[in-house]
């Protein structure tokens, strides 16, 4: 807040002098050099000057509809009015799709940085905006953190207008309502609140909007931002809120009835309210066959518990509970656990350590080198670690299958909570043994149904039990079925199907 | 507040570290005990552990230098003083909750009595009781643990996969637990019967690995015949027989084959497929009267005789003979087990009280005397299902 003026202007108003107007916006920006500013003479006529800001407009929009028909030679009318060639200019000279009036220097500078072009004349105190944004963007491409096999294989870009587009073609329907507005003092980013008005829960967007006003900060630079300060809960390993690059499970969410919310700048976009079952559906379920779906879906759950349990087990089995294994593979194990160094915790973080240090470093290692990387990483670590005798074989094939198991889970959101659980269930494993295991899972579950993502109870349709919507969670029931929305989100518009049967 | 949270969730974090695991033991700090055996040392009792070296049994480690087991042995006046005492030689704490097979020698189980020792197993709570149980006959439990075997590395293990099999296969073997022991023990109206183990051969060097370097090992371990317990002492042994006897009478026969003289000389091999036997106790004029019903389904293995399996007529003669064959089974093994033992083995006892429990009351302390004259009747139904590939004999048809 060290420069006030800057994050507030005054109200000021425009001058009808333009080297004033020039002079104010130069200062303002600190001669910024991507601020243009093109004087011409407006229709031959009156002085005037065109700004906009390099990179941000397109400029053979500029070129070839907007300044073309500026600087051609008409045969004008009189004007009464003082500022009637302004809005005779407005409708009838420009060739560009949005031409507005604006009053003061503040909307001119925030138009100028979205990306339009100020037209000043001379004697006037209204400017023009026109809108003639364009910059370059990624095209839409394949979304990466959620591929399918079957299914689109589009994505969302950046561009929040190209984002509603996708979403727009999907469902084409006049219901579905966009409510945008700018967060970030700073950044003032463009987010875009979507909805189907006659399925959406009025409570859960008047709750959103009520959230998504309180927001006071100096940027958003990502959807995470906004993620982190709309949930219900900080204080949670759990995700309440849904992301996706997917243009089609956003759709698929607004019509089971949730809000989804795009923020400018990036293609991951939020949907809400988020319950844990949502974490487990992969829109490629939906495209496939029902039964192929549900068998998927049941491994899905398997390998979270997997991915959630699998070390801690291994560490309460063989440190305090021997007797539960068949003779042959207590053997076995012991046998590969002899002249192991560490006790079977130290063994287990160990190779869990490493294996979060692999991922993380993987992320980051360039394309190049990560061949090296993977080669170090399997065989060195893996198979000499083993016969080094420093780590035992069982626990590398468990630290293997508890890595997969956690990319089973179709959203990282949810994946990322079990990563954490998984140390907490591996230290008290260590220390009482399954009577650990219990109580950490007791408390987990607890926490779990108290949870609410904007009022839904987190683990609905569980708990409270909603029997209709099971159908779409363990598991996938044929769409013939799905007669009704999910009834968890509290939609008004139960019916997804008539209940007539069709023959055939 | 802040304070008071931050100090808690220190604690809470320091907590699993303050406990020292308690209980915890890695695998590698356990010798793993697999074979229990219980001799008598004069007045002590000697116990032989059978404790596996995982270091030998692993296939990584190439192992191959040594016995995939060891033996500790420790004498002392209880079980578990001996079995705590054998840390003076063992390396590693004994681990109780993998004990695959308890041994008892014979002297010990007919002097000592196995009370004792199945008490102090039942009360351990970490001993799983579904470890099989048996006698060394005419040896001691220590030799029989003692003796390397092939195919299963393990001689436990050898032992309690062996009498599995033979026990599902072959009528004269049936399997006990120590649970299954403790309740024949204490259930009124039965006495409790355990497989024996012998060993054949030398035993010289049966527990070096000279014993499994040849094709035939000298020393062989053969489970065999059942020792018959009176209360918690072994009083004898029953014939191959008369163990056949007993096992289909206790309905223990899963499959096994036997072999039925022809009319005109040879045998008849019969596979038996599924058999199941009833017993049913009634009083009549305050007389007990048991009536055991066998229902037996069995195909034909093999015809050394001339008889033509072909028409029903033999097929109804042959299920009949087979079915006089099995009443002579079991009354021959009933009579001798009063002839000799005087212990209802059989659990006669236990269907009497199953049908007039006042009854039962009243005679419950001398009850092995009205087993002795016990009217036992016999019913039998053999059905045989299958004839095998070929149809009659070709006996006849051998060319001169």
């Amino acid at each position: 807040m060290s420069e006030p003026n800057v994050e507030h202007q005054d109200q000021r108003q425009i001058s009808p002098n333009l080297s004033e107007n020039m002079d104010y916006c130069k200062q303002v920006m600190g001669n910024s050099n991507d601020l243009m500013m093109r004087t011409l003479q407006c229709l031959h006529k009156w002085p005037a000057v065109m700004l906009y800001i390099d990179g941000l407009v397109d400029v053979q929009i500029l070129n070839h509809s907007i300044l073309e028909s500026l600087l051609k030679t008409h045969d004008l009318p009189e004007f009464s009015a003082d500022e009637e060639h302004l809005s005779y200019i407005q409708n009838d000279i420009l060739a560009a799709s949005n031409v507005i009036l604006v009053d003061d220097m503040e909307d001119v500078l925030n138009a100028l940085l979205s990306g339009s072009a100020i037209l000043l004349i001379e004697g006037c105190v209204r400017g023009l905006k026109i809108a003639a944004a364009g910059w370059e963007d990624r095209a839409v491409g394949e979304p990466i953190s959620q591929t399918v096999v079957r299914g689109p294989m589009e994505g969302f870009n950046e561009n929040l207008r190209t984002n509603t587009a996708l979403i727009r073609k999907r469902i084409r329907d006049p219901h579905l309502w966009i409510e945008e507005r700018e967060i970030g003092r700073i950044t003032k980013t463009r987010v875009a609140v979507l909805y189907l008005k006659h399925t959406v829960d009025a409570g859960v967007v008047e709750e959103l909007r009520r959230r998504l006003d309180e927001i006071d900060i100096d940027g958003i630079l990502e959807s995470g931002y906004i993620e982190e300060l709309v949930q219900d809960e900080t204080g949670t390993l759990f995700p309440t809120v849904y992301n996706s690059e997917r243009p089609d499970t956003v759709c698929a969410a607004l019509l089971e009835g949730r809000v989804a919310i795009i923020v400018d700048g990036t293609p991951f976009v939020l949907l809400v309210p988020a319950l844990f079952v949502h974490f487990f559906q992969s829109p490629e379920d939906y495209y496939q066959r029902a039964d192929i779906s549900t068998l998927i879906r049941m491994i899905r759950y398997l390998s979270f518990f997997i991915a959630l349990l699998a070390p801690s087990f291994y560490i309460a089995i063989t440190t305090f509970h021997q007797e539960m294994l068949p003779t042959n593979l207590l053997i076995s194990l012991a046998a590969q656990r002899e002249g192991v160094p560490f006790p079977a915790f130290i063994e287990a973080i160990l190779m869990e350590l490493t294996y979060e240090i692999l991922r993380e470093a993987g992320i980051r290692i360039p394309k190049t080198v990560g061949q090296a990387v993977s080669i170090v990483g399997t065989l060195v670590i893996g198979q000499a670690a083993v016969d080094a005798g420093v780590v035992s074989a069982a626990m590398v094939i468990i630290v293997s299958i508890t890595a997969i198991s956690s990319y089973v889970i179709p959203e990282n959101g949810l994946s990322i909570s079990v990563r954490i659980l998984r140390f907490v269930l591996m230290i008290l494993a260590a220390a009482f043994g399954f009577y650990g295991i219990l109580i950490v899972l007791l408390i987990t579950v607890t926490h779990l149904c108290s949870l609410r993502s904007f009022g839904v109870p987190y683990m609905s349709p569980f708990a409270p039990f909603i029997q209709k919507d099971l159908k779409d969670t363990l598991f996938r029931v044929p769409w013939s079925h799905m007669k009704t929305r999910p009834l968890s989100t509290g939609t008004p518009n139960k019916t997804r199907q008539a209940s007539k049967k069709t023959k055939r | 507040m802040n304070k008071c949270f931050r100090l808690i969730l220190c604690m809470t974090f320091l907590l699993p570290l303050l406990t020292g695991c308690w209980d915890r033991q890695e695998l590698n700090e356990l010798g793993i005990m697999l074979g229990l055996g219980v001799d008598k040392d004069g007045d002590l009792i000697k116990v032989s552990a059978q404790v596996v070296v995982p270091n030998e049994v692993s296939s990584k480690s190439g192992g191959g230098n040594g016995t995939p087991v060891t033996q500790y042995e420790a004498s002392a006046p209880t079980l578990f003083e001996a079995i705590q005492k054998l840390t003076e030689t063992s390396p590693r704490r004994i681990f109780m909750a993998h004990i695959r097979v308890l041994v008892f020698g014979e002297e010990y189980a007919r002097k000592e009595g196995i009370y004792d020792v199945i008490e102090a197993l039942m009360r351990e709570p970490t001993a799983r009781p579904d470890y099989y149980v048996m006698v060394a006959r005419n040896t001691t439990a220590s030799k029989v643990l003692d003796t390397l075997t092939p195919l299963e590395n393990l001689p436990a293990e050898k032992l309690f996969n062996s009498l599995d099999v033979s026990a599902k296969t072959w009528s004269p073997t049936t399997t006990v637990t120590g649970d299954q022991l403790m309740e024949y023990m204490l259930a009124p109206g039965i006495q409790p019967v355990i497989t024996g183990v012998e060993i054949i051969g030398n035993s010289q060097k049966s527990g070096s690995k000279e014993n499994i370097a040849t094709i035939k090992s000298p020393a062989r371990l053969n489970s065999t015949g059942l020792s018959v317990f009176k209360k918690d002492k072994l009083i004898g042994w029953l014939t191959e027989d008369e163990s056949k006897g007993y096992n289909y009478i206790r309905n223990n026969v899963v499959s096994t084959i036997g072999h039925l003289p022809c009319r005109k000389g040879g045998n008849v091999t019969f596979k038996t497929l599924r058999t199941k036997t009833k017993r049913k106790a009634k009083i009549i004029k305050d007389q007990p009267v048991v009536h055991i019903k066998i229902k037996n389904v069995s195909s034909i293995g093999a015809v050394e005789c001339g008889v033509r399996i072909g028409s029903m007529k033999t097929l109804k003669e042959l299920e009949k003979d087979s079915e006089e064959l099995l009443m002579e089974l079991m009354e021959k093994s009933i009579n001798s087990v009063r002839r000799k033992f005087h212990v209802d083995i059989f659990g006669f006892g236990q269907e009497v009280y199953h049908a007039d429990p006042a009854f039962f009351k009243k005679v419950e302390k001398d009850w092995d005397q009205y087993f002795e004259n016990l009217d036992v009747t016999y019913e039998a139904n053999v059905q045989i299902k299958r004839v095998g590939t070929l149809d009659d004999s070709f006996k006849e048809d051998l060319k001169e």
